[in-house]
C-alpha cells in the first residue's frame, strides 16, 4: 500500500516537472521570438503576451492567421517550437499506445495466473 | 472431378471465369478504374479543356469496357441473383448504370465508379489486414463511445468558455453558442482556418488552455486504435508460432 502511494507521488512529480519544462519552454521561445521579430514587425509582436500567443498557435499547430516570422532568427525559434509541439503530440500517442499494450499484457498474465492455479 | 459436383456451370463460363478473375485482366481493369478516376479529377481543371472532346471519347470506352465486363461477371456467376445483390455486384452496377440510363447529371455521378477500387480488397493479402481493422475497432468499441462523449462535452465546455469571453467584442463572430462550437471545432481538430479567433487577452489564455488539453484529448482515439492494431498483429504472429511448434510436434 505504502509503495503505491509512493509511486503515485513519483507520477505525479514527473508530471508536475513535465509541464513546469514546457512552460519554461514555451515562456522563453516568446521571449526569443519577441526579441527577433519586435524590429520587423512591430504590430504583430509588439509585446512577450503577443509573441506567447503565437508560440502557442504554432505548438499546437493551430495557426489561425497568415502572421509568419521574417527574420531568421524568429523563423529559427518558430521551426524548434514546431518541431517540439509535434513531438509532444506523438510522445502522447507513443504513451498512449505503450500504456494499452502493457494493461493489454499485465491482463493476459494475470489470466494465465488464474487460470494455473 | 469431385470437387467440381455443384458446379453446374459450362466450360465456356469457367473459362471465362479463370480469365476475368486472372492476374492480366484484374490489373488492366484496376488500371482502367484509376485511368478513369484521373480523367474525372483533370476534367474539372482548367488548363484541360481543351482535351474535352478526347475526355468524352474515353469516357465511352470506359463505360464500354465496364458494362462488357459487368455482363460477363453475371454471365459466368455460377448463381446469378446472388452475384447481382453481393457487395460487389451493387458496385459494378453503381458504376455503369447513371451513364447507361442517363440520368440527368450523370457526369457527376461517374464518381460512383471508384467504388470499384474496393475490388482490390478482394486479394488475400488485404482481407487479413481489413478482417485485423475491424476486429480492432470492434475490440474498442465502447472506449471509442466514451471518447466521443468526452470530447462532445469538452467542445460544448470550450464553446461555452469562449462564448463567455468573445460576445462583447466579436458579436458577429462568437454571437452565438453554436457559433462559438465552430471555433470550438476549427481549434481542437488543429485546423485553425483563421476566421473565427479569440482577441481578448481572456479568451487567448482561455484558447491556450483549451488547446493545450484539447489536442491531446483528440488524439487518444489515434493512440487507441493504433494499440489495438498492433496487439491484434502480435496476437496473431504469436499464434502462428504456436500452430508452428504444434506442427512440428
Amino acid at each position: 500500500m505504502v509503495k503505491k502511494m509512493k509511486n503515485k507521488v513519483g507520477i505525479l512529480q514527473k508530471v508536475f516537472a513535465a509541464v513546469t519544462l514546457l512552460f519554461v519552454f514555451i515562456f522563453f521561445s516568446a521571449c526569443g521570438l519577441y526579441f527577433f521579430e519586435r524590429g520587423a514587425q512591430p504590430k504583430i509582436f509588439g509585446s512577450i503576451p503577443d509573441a506567447l500567443w503565437y508560440i502557442i498557435q504554432i505548438m499546437t499547430t493551430i495557426g489561425y492567421t497568415d502572421i509568419s516570422p521574417l527574420t531568421l532568427g524568429g523563423k529559427l525559434i518558430c521551426i524548434v517550437a514546431e518541431i517540439v509541439g509535434i513531438l509532444i503530440g506523438v510522445a502522447c500517442l507513443f504513451v498512449i499506445i505503450i500504456g494499452t499494450l502493457r494493461l493489454g499484457t499485465f491482463l493476459r498474465r494475470t489470466r494465465v495466473k488464474k487460470t494455473n492455479s | 472431378m469431385l470437387n467440381n459436383v455443384n458446379d453446374e456451370r459450362t466450360d465456356l463460363q469457367k473459362k471465362l471465369d479463370d480469365i476475368i478473375e486472372g492476374p492480366v485482366v484484374s490489373g488492366i481493369i484496376q488500371f482502367l478504374i484509376l485511368a478513369s478516376a484521373v480523367i474525372f479529377v483533370l476534367e474539372t481543371e482548367e488548363s484541360f479543356v481543351k482535351y474535352e472532346p478526347y475526355f468524352v471519347i474515353l469516357d465511352w470506352v470506359f463505360l464500354a469496357l465496364f458494362t462488357v465486363e459487368y455482363i460477363l461477371r453475371v454471365f459466368i456467376a455460377p448463381v446469378k441473383r446472388e452475384f447481382i445483390f453481393s457487395f460487389f455486384g451493387i458496385v459494378d452496377l453503381l458504376a455503369i448504370l447513371p451513364a447507361l440510363v442517363l440520368i440527368p447529371g450523370f457526369r457527376v455521378l461517374r464518381v460512383l465508379r471508384f467504388l470499384r477500387i474496393f475490388r482490390i480488397f478482394k486479394a488475400t493479402r488485404f482481407v487479413l489486414a481489413v478482417d485485423r481493422m475491424i476486429d480492432a475497432l470492434g475490440k474498442v468499441k465502447r472506449e471509442l463511445l466514451a471518447l466521443v462523449i468526452l470530447c462532445s462535452l469538452f467542445v460544448y465546455l470550450a464553446a461555452c468558455g469562449i462564448y463567455v469571453f468573445e460576445k462583447d467584442v466579436q458579436p458577429d463572430k462568437f454571437g452565438s453558442i453554436p457559433d462559438a462550437m465552430w471555433w470550438a471545432i476549427v481549434s481542437l481538430t488543429t485546423i485553425g482556418y483563421g476566421d473565427v479567433f479569440p482577441v481578448t487577452p481572456g479568451g487567448k489564455i482561455f484558447t491556450a488552455l483549451v488547446a493545450l488539453v484539447g489536442v491531446g484529448l483528440i488524439a487518444i482515439p489515434s493512440g487507441l486504435l493504433a494499440s489495438v492494431l498492433t496487439e491484434a498483429r502480435v496476437e496473431d504472429e504469436m499464434l502462428e508460432e504456436d500452430n508452428g511448434e504444434e506442427n512440428e510436434k
